[in-house]
């Protein structure tokens, strides 16, 4: 019998493994209809939709002074706080697309190692939805980010 | 093709009244007329929340059947229509005053989700 | 291979006020007769022994005092119940009181006046034992996928705790452990205070390498006094235990004998403006 603990967890972001993840959590939930009718005592139910969120909480570190890395806590916080792109004189906006190449949602794998090739996975399609970063004294520098599946997830082998 | 037998899942009723005209004098005198026997204009609102849209389609067959609120029906029983009221069947029907059900108004559909909606059916009753 | 013992360890207390005091000293609360006079804020903050500089705001001179002309005086105090001060040139004069030694004052005009003090360090009389604790905080690193718990370094606090005889008076050189009790009823300015905890000090030298004989370390902080208790029972010597925390940076000071320090041309003592401390070389017994 194996249990999986935090040793065991990673988290991979289009495709690459994402370095210093200190935590991540995924929530499904179902939202109900009610098909009580005037003449019955007890509520029944319908299923009436499913949303899935998550979130992660990834240190924030440089391996070389200057230089910001790849597929760190940087990658997640580029996907969001973006710089206003060169436009008119009264454009200030910047894309709202996060996925690669101008698209517009992530790929994001939950993965947990039991062993084999691929492991255990809960693989979604994204849209990061909050990225917060704290500096605090005697706390690391972190990005807790939050996300939320769009459509059902991809593929689940969990 | 009857009225769909469905039990509701909110109902509103208004016992409608009987034919009465009135007429006040200058001094506050009033004078009432009975032209009639019988009770009319009662209106039964019936909602059906989160139904499957088989069913919902049975409401609008049935609009379609008497040619919208062209003609008039008598509505289900107390296990359908009436559910869960526990009073006489009567005090929320038409038929004892002589009158039927007719659509006040087309039924109304809100779809919830797939395969999923409400209908809002609006009947008044009338000799 | 050498055992050393606390028999020979010491602390050094220097008073210190968070903050500074603003008040007035009215012309008609100076008692010339008795050389006493009182300030207009809250009894408690000022504490016998203290030495504070009265500065008049506005640049007036300190006219209460008899023949003085200068907007600033730095005096030790004797403070009784009632809050009546009286100044004096020397600590020892301080705390002993009584009008002999206090220079004489004269009904002046009303002064707004800031307070301060800055003391110089003394050795905590009646002192049984201390001990001082550095804590490191940790911040944890660890990630998915890790087998060992990852730490960073964060934090150092300090905290620590002086235990000793009660003693409120008959030594004018030291300071006395009841201060340590009317320090943490300073509401106004806090409980502030400077020490030096020594570990070994000079003339204990149980290495038995000569050269060593005079070396010092101690631990050098500022700290705020944050519980005071006395222990009173038939049986038992009277004891005081005081809690502290540190405030900001913990010294360990490792002063090795060195044959250097700076003197003037008589040989004396380079001090500070204030006379407060004694300036030398890092390492060479002052600080």
């Amino acid at each position: 019998m194996s249990y999986y603990t935090g040793r065991h967890g990673s988290l991979l972001l289009d495709g690459n493994t994402i370095a210093q993840v200190q935590n991540w959590s995924v929530s499904s939930s179902v939202s109900l209809l009610s098909i009580k009718t005037l003449a019955e005592t007890d509520d029944r139910f319908i299923a009436d939709g499913r949303t899935t969120t998550g979130s992660c909480r990834v240190l924030y570190y440089q391996e070389t002074p200057g230089v910001k890395g790849s597929n760190n806590a940087s990658t997640f916080i580029n996907k969001v706080i973006k710089a206003r792109e060169v436009g008119g004189d009264f454009y200030q906006g910047a894309t709202l697309a996060q996925g690669p190449n101008g698209t517009n949602r992530s790929s994001l794998r939950l993965k947990i190692d039991d062993g084999t090739d691929d492991g255990l996975y809960i693989e979604m399609r994204v849209i990061i939805t909050n990225i917060t970063m704290t500096m605090a004294v005697g706390e690391v520098l972190a990005a807790d980010i939050t996300f939320q599946s769009h459509g059902a997830p991809q593929f689940v082998n969990i | 093709m009857p009225f769909p037998d469905l039990v509701p899942t909110a109902r509103t009723f208004e016992s409608g009244d009987y034919p009465v005209k009135t007429f006040k004098a200058q001094n506050g005198a009033e004078t009432r007329i009975l032209y009639g026997s019988n009770r009319t204009n009662m209106k039964l609102s019936l909602t059906y929340a989160n139904i499957f849209d088989a069913d919902a389609e049975q409401f609008l067959d049935h609009y379609d059947e008497v040619q919208g609120t062209f003609q008039t029906f008598s509505v289900g029983g107390t296990d359908t229509t009436r559910g869960g009221w526990e009073g006489n069947k009567d005090a929320l029907g038409a038929q004892s005053q002589g009158s039927r059900y007719r659509y006040e108004s087309p039924p109304q559909v809100v779809q919830v989700r797939p395969g999923v909606s409400s209908v809002t059916v609006n009947l008044i009753g009338v000799l | 291979m050498s055992v050393y013992l606390g028999t020979f360890g010491k602390v050094e207390l220097k008073r210190k006020l968070d903050g500074r005091l603003v008040g007035k000293i009215n012309g008609n609360d100076v008692n010339t007769a008795e050389k006493r006079f009182s300030f207009d804020f809250d009894q408690g903050q000022l504490i016998t022994g203290d030495r504070i500089t009265i500065k008049e705001i506005d640049g007036n001179a300190l006219d209460f005092i008899s023949s003085y002309t200068d907007s600033s005086v730095t005096k030790y105090i004797n403070v009784d119940e009632a809050g009546g001060i009286r100044l004096y040139n020397s600590f020892a004069n301080a705390v002993n009181g009584g009008t002999a030694n206090a220079p004489a004052l004269s009904t002046g005009s009303n002064l707004n006046v800031q307070v301060t003090i800055e003391n110089k360090r003394r050795l905590l009389a009646q002192v049984s034992s201390y001990e001082i604790n550095t804590e490191r905080e940790s911040v944890d690193t660890t990630v998915l996928s890790d087998n060992f718990r990852q730490r960073i370094s964060s934090l150092i606090s300090g905290s620590g705790r002086f235990s000793a005889f009660w003693e409120y008076a008959g030594d004018d050189s030291s300071e006395l452990p009841n201060y340590l009790l009317q320090l943490i009823l300073r509401t106004k300015v806090g409980s502030n205070f400077a020490a030096r905890l020594y570990i070994k000090d000079s003339n204990y030298n149980p290495s038995g390498v000569a050269i060593r004989n005079n070396d010092q370390l101690y631990y050098k902080v500022e700290g705020i006094i944050t519980a005071a208790a006395v222990q009173f029972s038939p049986s038992d010597a009277v004891q005081i235990t005081a809690d502290f925390i540190t405030t900001g940076p913990v010294e360990l000071k490792v002063d090795l004998e060195v044959p250097f320090a700076l003197t003037q041309e008589d040989g004396g003592k380079l001090l500070e403006d204030d006379s407060s401390e004694e300036i030398g070389i890092v390492g060479s017994g002052t600080s």
